[in-house]
C-alpha cells in the first residue's frame, strides 16, 4: 500500500520499549500510600444456603479493619441484568463465590484472618447443565427473577432458570425442510472455562475528601464502569474518576464491571482510605466469571446438491450461577446463528441458562466461537452424509452481499469475500491433496477446515471519541477512551493519526493510560469494534485539526484555506509548496513578527456512533444489530496416535478478509495469538467439576492453556475487500482468529478417528476412546 | 505470599538440623525440613500448612553432596538440574528432565520431591530400578536402608528424620533402559503414566507412578514381565490386569485410559529391551 | 546457624546493587522485589510455580521468584528485568512482536536471556525446554520464537553480519 505513509507500515509498538524494560505499569505496579488489603472467603458449595458466617476469630488479628459479608452490602448488580449482590447474600449460587471478605492493613493479615472464618451451609440441589435446569422440576437459581432490573434488549423468563431467550424467526423451516434432500440432527457441548489472561483482575477504589470517587482497575470498560457505578449508587457521575492503565490481557473478561462496586464498597466503609481487591489466580479461574459453556441442537437439511434449504438451532448457553455478559453472548449467538452461509429458512431459539457453574463473562468471540462449534460441526455431518467434500460444501453456501443475515440485513457491498478466504486456506493446506493420510501402523494426519464470521455485538449507540492536541514542535498527542489491552490499538491509531497529518509516527504521542474525566467517552475496549471506531474518530479529529490549523494558516500565507494542505509538519500551498509555516510556528498560536499573535492551541475534536443500528423485533429477531461483518476460514493438520490420541497440531491456517490492514505485524499477531487460543479452548480449557458441581481444576497447574512447543506453524492470509466506511476501510479483526478454530480442530479430529465427534475438549483420552469406539 | 511467620534458620550440620528439628517441635513450632521449598511455599501460601520453624537443608554438606566413582551418592538438597548436568546415568537424567518445568527445576530437589505429598515423586522411580539405599538422619545418628525396606507407598521416615541423600552402587549404566510419561494433554502436567524399564542381567524391571496412587515397583509384576514363553503383549496384558485395583481415576484420566497406557508401554518397552 | 526471626533486615544483591531491606522470612522474593524494593518489572501471575510471570535470575538461572524466599537468596545474585542488559534480545522481542499485553514479557526475557546464556544457538529442543516454563496468553508463541531462534539473528539484527 504504497499510497500511505504509515498505515499498512509495521510501525514499532509505541509501548513496546517500556514494555521489554520492565517499566510499563499496569494497575498492582502502583501501590498508594496508606491502601487496605483485602482476602476473600469463597463458598465451598456450589449451591446452598448460608446458615451462618462466624467472623469473631478473624475480627482478632491484628491489622484487620474491618470483616464483611452479603448482608452489609444489600444491593444488586448486573451489566444487563441486575442479579448479583457484591457478596454472596442467603444463598451461594456457584463454587467459589465470595461470600466474606477481610480488609487489614497487609495482605498477609487479611488472608490469615480469612481462613478463620467460619461458614456454614445447607446443601441445595444442583443444576450441573442448562438441560438439568431446564426440567420443570429444577429448584430456581434466582427465585426473584421477576423483580431483578434489567435493560430492554435482554428477555428473562421469571419462574425458570432462563437469563434471555432470542429468537430468530427467518423464512419458513417448515418449507426448508421438506425442500431437503438430506437432512441431519445432532447435539453438541462443551463445558465452561477461562480466559487466563495473565494479569489477574485488580481494583482499586479510595474516596477524596470532596467525595470523588477515584478507581483505578486493570479494565477493558472504564467508562462503563463509571456509568454502571453512577447508576448502583447514585453517584453523580463527575464524582466518579476510573483510571485504567495499560491491562495484562482481556479477551472480553475484563469487560463490564467486576471487581470495583466491592471496592468502593469497602473504601467507603473505611472511610475513604484506598481499598485494593487484587485476585489470586486461583480466585480469577473460579470466583470470576470465564467462558461460557454450551449445550446445542442442529437440525440442518440440504439438497443433494449441497445447497442448504433450512436450519432449526436450539443454543443453551450455560451462564453459570449470574448472567453477566452471558445474556448478551447468547443474544449475539443467535444472531449470527447460521455460520457465515446463506439460509433463507432459520429458526433459532438461543437462551442463556442459569447453572451452578462460575459465572460466564464475554469471551473472545463473544457467542460466535459457541455457535461456530456446533454449526461448523453440523455442516461437516451433512457434507459426510452427502458425500460432498467440506470445503466445496462450504463454497458452495458461502454468505455473500446482497444476501440476508439471520435478524435479515442484506449484507453490503462492503462484505468480504468469504469464497477467496476458504481458497486460501485450502490452498495453504494443501486439501487438494487430500485431508487424511497414514504416517505409520497407529499414527495419522488429518486436516480439518472451518468458516466464520463476526460482527460487534453493541449498543445500537455504541460511540468513540478522540482528542488532538499539539506541542510546539509541531507533534501531536492523542487521546482516546481505548484501552491498550495488548492488541496494539495505541500503535493502531498513531498510525491512523499520522497518515491523516501526513507525518511519521513517531512525531504522535499517544497518552496510554485512559482515565474518565479526560479521555474521550468511549463504550468500551471490546467486540473487536476499538480500530474500527477509535480509528474513525481520531479521522475525524484530524480533519477538524487541519481545518485550524489551515483556517490560521490562510490569514498568515493571506490565501484561501481550501487551497492548503497540510504534511510532512508543514501547512503549504498546494500548488507552491514554498509557501509554507512549519506547524510548531503555529500549532499553539501564531506569532507575526511585529509580536501581535492570532490562533491559540489546536485542539481536534473527533466522534464516531454507530451507524444504523436498530433494536430487534423479540418475537423473530428482525432487525439491524450488527456493524460490519469480518468473514474468514480456518484450517488445520493434527498428527494423531490412535494407539492413545495423543496428538499434536502441526499448522493452522486462517484467511480473513480485514478489508485493509493498519499494521500487518499486529494483525497477524492478533490472528495467531488467537488462533492459539482456539487451540487451547478446544483441546484443554474446560473446567472439570465433581457431582456436586466443585471445579476440580481450579489452578493453573490443572487448568491448561497452550505452551510453547504445542503450538503449530501459523499462516495467515488478508483478503482486502474493503470495508468502505472503516479507517482507511479495515474492518475488526481481535477476536476473529478463535472462532473457526474449534470447528477445525474437530474436522481434523473426526477425520483422524473415524467418527464425528460431538464434544468438548480434544483430551487425547476422548479421540481414543472415540477412536477405539469405531 | 505466606500470611504467616515463621522462624527461617541455615543449619551448617547434620545435628545441628536435628536438633534445631526437635528443639523446634518441643516448643510447638510445626518445624519442618526445607529443601527446593516449591511444595513449602505453596502449602504455606494456600495455608494447608502452617510451619512457625522453617530448616533450610541447603547448607549442609551431606546434602549436597554428588558423587559417581565408587558408590554412587546424590544429596538430597540437589536440584533436579544440578543432578541431570553432572550424572553419568542416563535414565536417571531423563526422569529427572521431566518433572516439572526447566524453571523449577533449577529449585526443586531430590529429597524435595522423594519426599513431596503429591503422588508422582517420579525421582523414585529410578531408584527404585537401582535397589537404591536413603541415608537418613535422626536423633540417633545415621542409618542406610534399601528402599525396599523403607519405601512403601512413601519414604517411611521417623520423627525428625532427615534424609540426607541417596546412594546405590557403582552402575554401568547401558542403554537398556526405556522411559515413558504420558499426560492428560500437553508435556507439562502431572503424569497421567510415568514407567521405567531397566533390563539387568537379562532380567526387566519395572517401576510405576502416576498410574497409581503413589510410586510402585512390585516383584510379582516383575515375575510377569520376565515369563519370557509369552509374547510382550500377553505380559502387558497379564501384567495390567494384575494391577486391576491400583489405577486411579481424576479428572486427569480414567483408571481405564491410565491401564490402556500402561499395557502400551509395556509392550513397546518390551519389544525394545529384547531387541 | 544462622537463624532468622520474624522480621529481618537483610542485605540483597539485586542488579549489582546491594539493597538492604527489612523483610519477614516468610516473604517471597517476588513479594520482596515488588512490594519492597519497587521493582514491579517482575510480576506475579500465579503465585503457583505455573506461569513465570515471576521469573528472574539467581545466580544466572532462571528461578520463579513466587517460590523463592527472600531469605534464601542472601550471598547470591539476583537479576531482575530492571537489570537485564541484553538489549539485543530486548529489541529482537519487539522487533519480532514476542509479546503483545507484555504481562509475561518479563518473566519470558529472564528465561531467554538465560536460554541463550546457556546455550548461545540453542536446537528447537532447547529453546522448548527453556521456554516451556512460561506461559503466554497473548502471543500464540510465534513472536516469542521468532525472537529467540536464529531466525531473528539472521534476518532483523541491524548489528548482524552473519
Ligand atoms: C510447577 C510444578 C510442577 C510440578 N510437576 C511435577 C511433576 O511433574 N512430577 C512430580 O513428581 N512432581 C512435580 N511437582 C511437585 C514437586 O515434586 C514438589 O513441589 C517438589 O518435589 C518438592 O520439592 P522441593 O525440593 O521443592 O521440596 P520442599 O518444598 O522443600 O519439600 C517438600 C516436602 O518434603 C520434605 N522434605 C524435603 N526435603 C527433605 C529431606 N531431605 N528430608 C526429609 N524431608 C524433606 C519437606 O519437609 C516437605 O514436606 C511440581 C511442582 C511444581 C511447582
Ligand atoms: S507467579 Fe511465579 S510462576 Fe506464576
Ligand atoms: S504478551 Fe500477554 S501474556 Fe504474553
Amino acid at each position: 500500500m504504497d499510497e500511505y505513509k504509515a498505515v499498512g507500515k509495521n510501525t514499532e509498538r509505541v509501548e513496546g520499549q517500556d514494555k521489554v524494560n520492565g517499566k510499563i505499569r499496569y494497575t498492582d505496579d502502583l501501590p498508594l500510600p496508606g491502601m487496605l488489603y483485602t482476602a476473600f472467603v469463597r463458598s465451598s458449595h456450589a449451591h446452598a444456603k448460608i446458615l451462618s458466617i462466624d467472623h469473631r476469630e478473624a475480627e482478632k488479628i491484628e491489622g484487620v479493619t474491618g470483616v464483611f459479608t452479603g448482608e452489609d452490602f444489600p444491593y444488586l448488580i448486573g451489566l444487563y441484568l441486575g442479579d448479583k449482590p457484591p457478596l454472596a447474600r442467603e444463598k451461594v449460587r456457584y463454587f467459589g463465590e465470595p461470600v466474606a471478605v477481610v480488609v487489614a492493613h497487609t495482605e498477609a493479615a487479611a488472608r490469615y484472618a480469612a481462613k478463620l472464618i467460619n461458614v456454614t451451609y445447607e446443601p441445595l440441589k444442583v443444576l450441573a447443565s442448562p438441560e438439568e435446569a431446564l426440567k420443570p422440576d429444577a429448584p430456581l437459581i434466582h427465585e426473584n427473577l421477576s423483580a431483578y432490573n434489567h435493560i430492554d434488549a435482554i428477555l428473562p423468563e421469571p419462574g425458570t432458570n432462563i437469563g434471555n431467550r432470542t429468537r430468530i424467526r427467518k423464512g419458513d423451516i417448515q418449507a426448508g425442510f421438506k425442500a431437503a434432500d438430506v437432512i441431519i440432527e445432532e447435539s453438541f457441548s462443551f463445558p465452561p472455562g477461562d480466559h487466563v489472561f495473565m494479569e489477574d483482575r485488580i481494583a482499586i477504589a479510595e474516596i477524596l475528601s470532596d467525595g470523588q470517587v477515584v478507581i483505578r482497575s486493570s479494565t477493558q470498560s472504564p467508562f462503563g464502569v463509571q456509568n454502571l457505578m453512577s447508576s448502583f449508587f447514585q453517584i453523580p457521575q463527575r464524582k466518579i474518576t476510573v483510571i485504567t492503565p495499560p491491562v495484562g490481557g482481556g479477551f472480553g473478561g475484563k469487560a463490564g464491571i467486576q471487581l470495583e462496586p466491592l471496592a468502593f464498597l469497602l473504601s467507603r466503609e473505611m472511610g475513604g482510605r484506598p481499598v485494593r481487591i487484587a485476585l489470586t489466580r486461583e480466585e480469577d479461574l473460579v470466583s470470576a466469571p470465564g467462558a461460557a459453556g454450551l449445550h446445542a441442537r442442529v437440525k440442518l437439511g440440504a439438497k443433494k446438491t449441497g445447497e442448504f434449504t433450512a436450519a432449526e438451532i436450539l443454543f443453551l448457553f450455560d451462564s453459570g450461577g449470574y448472567a453477566d455478559y452471558a445474556v448478551n453472548v447468547s443474544r449475539a449467538a443467535a444472531f449470527a446463528s447460521s455460520g457465515p452461509y446463506k439460509l433463507d429458512n432459520l429458526q433459532t431459539d438461543s437462551l442463556s441458562v442459569y447453572t451452578n457453574h462460575p459465572f460466564a463473562t464475554a469471551y473472545r468471540g463473544f457467542g460466535h466461537i459457541e455457535l461456530s462449534f456446533a454449526v461448523e460441526r453440523a455442516v461437516d455431518i451433512l457434507s459426510e452424509k452427502l458425500g460432498i467434500d467440506p470445503v466445496t460444501i462450504r463454497l458452495k453456501n458461502s454468505i455473500q452481499a446482497g444476501e440476508t443475515t439471520p435478524t435479515q440485513n442484506v449484507l453490503d457491498n462492503s462484505t468480504g469475500n468469504l469464497k477467496e478466504c476458504i481458497h486460501t486456506v485450502a490452498q495453504r493446506l494443501n486439501w487438494n491433496n487430500g485431508s487424511l493420510r497414514k504416517i505409520s501402523s497407529t499414527v495419522v494426519r488429518a486436516k480439518g477446515i472451518a468458516c466464520f464470521w463476526k460482527a460487534p455485538a453493541i449498543p445500537t449507540n455504541t460511540q468513540a471519541g478522540a482528542i488532538i492536541t499539539f506541542n510546539n514542535d509541531g507533534s501531536v498527542n492523542l487521546a482516546t477512551g481505548a484501552v491498550e489491552i495488548g492488541q496494539g490499538i495505541l500503535t493502531g491509531l498513531a498510525q491512523i493519526a499520522a497518515e491523516s497529518f501526513g507525518m511519521d509516527p513517531e512525531m504522535v504521542h499517544v497518552v496510554r493510560d485512559v482515565i474518565t474525566d479526560r479521555s474521550p467517552n468511549d463504550w468500551t475496549t471490546a467486540a473487536s469494534r476499538t480500530l474500527f471506531m477509535a480509528g474513525r474518530a481520531v479521522l475525524n479529529a484530524a480533519e477538524d485539526a487541519i481545518q485550524q490549523i489551515k483556517s490560521i494558516a490562510s490569514a498568515v500565507l493571506a490565501c484561501p484555506p481550501e487551497d492548503l494542505e497540510v504534511a510532512d509538519g508543514k501547512v503549504f500551498l498546494r500548488d507552491e509548496k514554498d509557501t509554507m509555516l512549519p506547524l510548531s510556528s503555529m500549532v499553539n498560536g501564531y506569532t507575526y513578527p511585529n509580536g501581535t499573535a492570532i490562533g491559540g492551541p489546536i485542539i481536534g475534536r473527533g466522534k464516531y456512533i454507530a451507524r444504523h443500528l436498530t433494536h430487534v423485533d423479540p418475537l423473530t429477531g428482525k432487525g439491524r444489530p450488527a456493524l460490519e461483518w469480518t468473514l474468514g476460514a480456518e484450517g488445520v493438520e493434527v498428527e494423531v496416535d490412535l494407539k492413545d490420541g495423543s496428538f499434536k497440531v502441526l499448522q493452522a491456517s486462517c484467511a480473513m478478509d480485514v478489508g485493509n490492514v493498519i499494521n500487518p505485524d499486529l494483525a497477524r499477531g492478533q490472528v495467531v495469538g488467537a488462533m492459539a487460543m482456539g487451540i487451547g479452548y478446544s483441546t484443554t480449557e474446560a473446567f472439570e467439576f465433581d457431582t456436586s458441581q466443585k471445579v476440580l481444576n481450579g489452578t493453573l497447574r490443572d487448568f491448561k492453556i497452550l505452551r510453547y512447543g504445542e503450538h503449530p506453524v501459523y499462516t495467515v492470509d488478508f483478503i482486502r475487500t474493503p470495508q468502505k466506511d472503516g479507517p482507511y476501510n479495515a474492518r475488526g479483526l481481535g477476536e476473529q482468529g478463535i472462532i473457526g478454530m474449534p470447528g477445525a480442530l474437530a474436522s481434523a479430529f473426526s477425520r483422524a478417528v473415524g467418527k464425528q465427534l460431538t464434544k468438548m475438549p480434544f483430551t487425547p483420552e476422548y479421540l481414543w476412546k472415540q477412536g477405539a469406539a469405531v | 505470599m505466606i500470611p504467616f511467620d515463621f522462624t527461617y534458620s541455615v543449619p551448617e550440620s547434620v545435628e545441628e538440623a536435628v536438633s534445631s528439628w526437635f528443639s523446634s517441635e518441643q516448643r510447638g513450632e510445626n518445624p519442618v525440613y526445607y529443601s527446593g521449598g516449591t511444595e513449602i511455599i505453596t502449602l504455606c501460601r494456600e495455608q494447608k500448612i502452617e510451619p512457625h520453624a522453617v530448616i533450610d537443608i541447603k547448607h549442609i554438606p551431606e546434602c549436597l553432596k554428588i558423587n559417581e566413582t565408587e558408590d554412587y551418592y546424590y544429596g538430597a538438597a540437589l536440584t533436579l538440574n544440578t543432578i541431570t548436568e553432572k550424572t553419568s546415568l542416563s535414565l536417571f537424567s531423563a526422569v529427572l528432565s521431566r518433572i516439572a518445568d526447566n524453571t523449577i527445576r533449577n529449585k526443586l530437589t531430590l529429597g524435595g520431591n522423594i519426599m513431596g505429598r503429591l503422588p508422582y515423586r517420579e525421582a523414585v522411580l529410578p531408584l527404585l530400578l537401582f535397589d537404591a539405599h536413603a541415608v537418613i538422619a535422626g536423633k540417633e545418628g545415621i542409618r542406610s536402608q534399601p528402599l525396599s525396606v523403607v519405601f512403601d507407598k512413601r519414604l517411611l521416615l521417623g520423627k525428625g528424620e532427615l534424609l540426607l541423600g541417596i546412594t546405590f552402587p557403582a552402575k554401568t549404566d547401558a542403554a537398556h533402559w526405556v522411559f515413558t510419561r504420558k499426560e492428560k494433554n500437553g508435556r507439562i502436567d502431572y503424569p497421567i503414566l510415568s514407567v521405567c524399564f531397566i533390563k539387568e542381567n537379562d532380567s526387566i524391571k519395572m517401576a510405576v507412578s502416576g498410574a497409581f496412587a503413589y510410586p510402585l515397583r512390585n516383584p510379582e509384576a516383575e515375575n510377569i514381565l520376565n515369563r519370557q514363553t509369552l509374547s510382550p503383549l500377553q505380559r502387558a496384558e497379564k501384567v495390567t490386569d494384575y494391577f486391576a485395583d491400583y489405577y486411579k481415576t481424576d479428572f486427569r484420566s480414567s483408571a481405564a485410559y491410565r491401564k490402556h497406557l500402561l499395557k502400551g508401554a509395556i509392550t513397546e518397552a518390551l519389544e525394545k529391551l529384547e531387541d | 546457624m544462622k537463624v532468622y526471626n520474624s522480621v529481618q533486615e537483610l542485605t540483597l544483591l539485586i542488579n549489582g546493587e546491594e539493597r538492604t531491606v527489612v523483610v519477614r522470612p516468610s516473604d517471597t522474593l517476588l513479594r520482596t522485589l515488588r512490594e519492597k524494593l519497587g521493582l514491579t518489572g517482575t510480576k506475579i501471575g500465579c503465585e503457583h510455580g505455573d506461569c513465570g510471570a515471576c521469573t528472574v535470575q539467581i545466580n544466572g538461572k532462571p528461578v520463579k521468584s513466587c517460590l523463592v524466599l527472600a531469605v534464601e537468596t542472601v550471598d547470591k545474585e539476583i537479576t531482575t528485568i530492571e537489570g537485564l542488559e541484553n538489549d539485543r534480545l530486548k529489541q529482537s522481542f519487539v522487533h519480532n512482536h514476542g509479546f503483545q499485553c507484555g504481562f509475561c514479557t518479563s518473566g519470558m526475557l529472564m528465561n531467554a536471556d538465560s536460554l541463550l546464556h546457556d546455550h548461545p544457538n540453542p536446537t528447537d529442543e532447547e529453546v522448548t525446554r527453556y521456554l516451556e516454563s512460561n506461559l503466554c496468553r497473548c502471543t500464540g508463541y510465534e513472536g516469542i520464537q521468532m525472537a529467540v531462534t536464529e531466525s531473528f539473528y539472521k534476518k532483523k539484527d541491524p548489528d548482524s553480519h552473519s
